[in-house]
């Protein structure tokens, strides 16, 4: 392990690697979408019945020590699916008063969504695609472990890859690749768990023609060799 | 087994077995087995300490020309340039750079006027202009726009303001430090990954700090960071800011620390 200190409590492991636990809320009003790539139709948020593939997106979330986001205990139903059973991790368990951010997510990436009901064939005819409608997303995440602000523009981060969401907010958890990082992780291979912990006070800019539609917070359960 | 080649030593084995009656067989067998390697970069002048951590330096100048900017994502106003007044973020772009060795560039000393409202700089002096050396690599950045220029602070469903306006840093990145020139026989020189954030308000004082992600060659296993310093502008004019009258091209160094 680096003798550098690590800028979150890490816990170590008997085969030498560490975990680290950290929470994110999703800021909702950052959700910037772009579906001029699109294979499907544009300017239409009914994502599940076309193929929003080509779809770029940029979101930021807020980082908070690992356990400070509640866990939900009320199922909760969502506008944006209201025939859909009600589900824990829909509650919004978070407001923003509770704790100071302790950092930054920057999430980038392309929806993978294919939700045209017609599969996709070949010059043959032969099928060689379905409807994929989960995971949601093919993304690249930074870490940022400090707040930016004059004088801290270069906090120590960790990067990851991977996909993620999935279309059960009670069972979703993705396994996703950590890429690199720096200052004391700057030598780090290891892996992150993200999972689901309800929603928080912000609205999801990308599905602004439902009602009220929360953005979600996530658990991300880092296991890194430094 | 793994064996370690060069492209022209595959290429020139490969023709050999498949000129040869009947081994067309082992030499696709040979080729299955063999990791391609790109020419070594000899020009990356690499030191590498006691605890194996190898170091060197690389200068790019941005090619203005190449900066390419994408504003359909935008949270804010489309249409508008004033960049740091609105909310930016969902811009994508592109841009390209030329590499050097590390110190090609000398160190600007006079600070020079820039931006408006903006204090002067010594990073805005003109360092290089593209005569004096030709480039060894290619340097290409994408990624998204981090400007939050509005005003008025994001507030929640419940009022509770979350979010505050921040102008740096600008971009979200990702880079590929190409350590040769494309050509027809060259598409795969060395190559460096890195991912992080660029570009502050006060370019006396940036630096970035990036993590390294992979490579290729000698950099197939690395991992480690880079850290980004400016050093001058160069001759060429960035297209996205092309409405304010020459806004020159940054010039960057980057030092790279990566364990092999």
């Amino acid at each position: 392990m680096t003798a550098e200190p690590l800028p979150l409590p890490a816990t170590a492991n008997p085969d030498g690697s560490f975990t680290i636990v950290v929470d994110m809320a999703v800021l909702g009003h950052t959700d910037a979408a772009d579906d001029s790539g699109r294979i499907g139709q544009r300017n239409t948020q009914k994502y599940f019945g076309i193929d929003v593939r080509g779809d770029s997106y940029f979101v930021e979330g807020l980082l908070y020590p690992g356990g400070s986001i509640p866990s939900p205990k009320v199922p909760t139903r969502m506008s944006v699916n209201p025939n859909a059973p009600a589900k824990l991790n829909n509650e919004q368990v978070w407001d923003f008063t509770g704790a100071k951010p302790i950092g930054h997510l920057f999430n980038r990436g392309w929806v993978l969504i294919n939700g045209q009901a017609e599969p996709n064939r070949d010059t043959r005819g032969t099928i060689v695609e379905t409807t994929r409608t989960a995971p949601h997303l093919n993304s690249t995440h930074n870490f940022v472990l400090g707040m930016l602000g004059p004088g801290s523009l270069s906090p120590p981060m960790l990067v990851t890859a991977g996909v993620e969401n999935g279309n059960d907010p009670d069972d979703e958890m993705v396994v996703r690749a950590v890429t690199g990082g720096t200052g004391p992780f700057r030598f780090a291979n290891g892996q992150v768990r993200q999972q689901r912990i309800g929603r928080n006070s912000t609205i999801l800019r990308t599905f602004s023609s439902y009602a009220d539609v929360f953005a979600p917070n996530y658990r991300f359960i880092f296991t890194l060799k430094l | 087994m793994t064996i370690e080649t060069d492209r022209r030593t595959l290429m020139a084995g490969a023709g050999a077995l498949v000129a040869a009656a009947g081994a067309a067989s082992s030499a696709l067998a040979q080729a299955r087995s063999t990791t391609v390697f790109p020419p070594v970069a000899d020009w990356l002048k690499m030191t590498t300490d006691s605890e194996g951590v190898t170091r060197f330096a690389i200068d790019v100048a941005v090619i203005g020309n190449s900066d390419t900017i994408d504003p359909s994502g935008r949270i804010g106003p489309k249409d508008s340039k004033d960049f740091f007044n609105i909310d930016l973020r969902g811009d994508t772009f592109q841009v390209e750079g030329a590499v050097y060795p590390g110190g090609t560039f000398a160190m600007p000393t006079v600070p020079v006027a820039g931006r408006p409202g903006v204090p002067k700089s010594v990073h805005n002096t003109e360092t290089w202009d593209f005569t004096r050396t030709k480039p060894s690599g290619h340097w290409l950045s994408r990624g998204w726009v981090l400007i939050n220029g509005q005003a008025e602070p994001n507030r929640d469903k419940k009022g509770t303001i979350v979010e505050q306006r921040r102008t740096e840093p600008h971009l979200l990145t990702e880079h590929n430090y190409v350590f040769g020139r494309f050509d027809e026989g060259n598409l795969s020189p060395e190559m460096l990954v890195s991912s992080g954030m660029d570009d502050t308000n006060d370019a006396d004082t940036e630096t970035n700090i990036r993590a390294i992600l992979g490579g290729t060659g000698r950099f197939r296993f690395a991992r480690g960071q880079v850290t980004k310093t400016r050093i001058g502008r160069n001759t060429t004019i960035l297209r996205t800011f092309a409405d304010f009258g020459d806004a020159f091209s940054p010039n960057y160094r980057f030092a790279f620390e990566l364990k092999l």
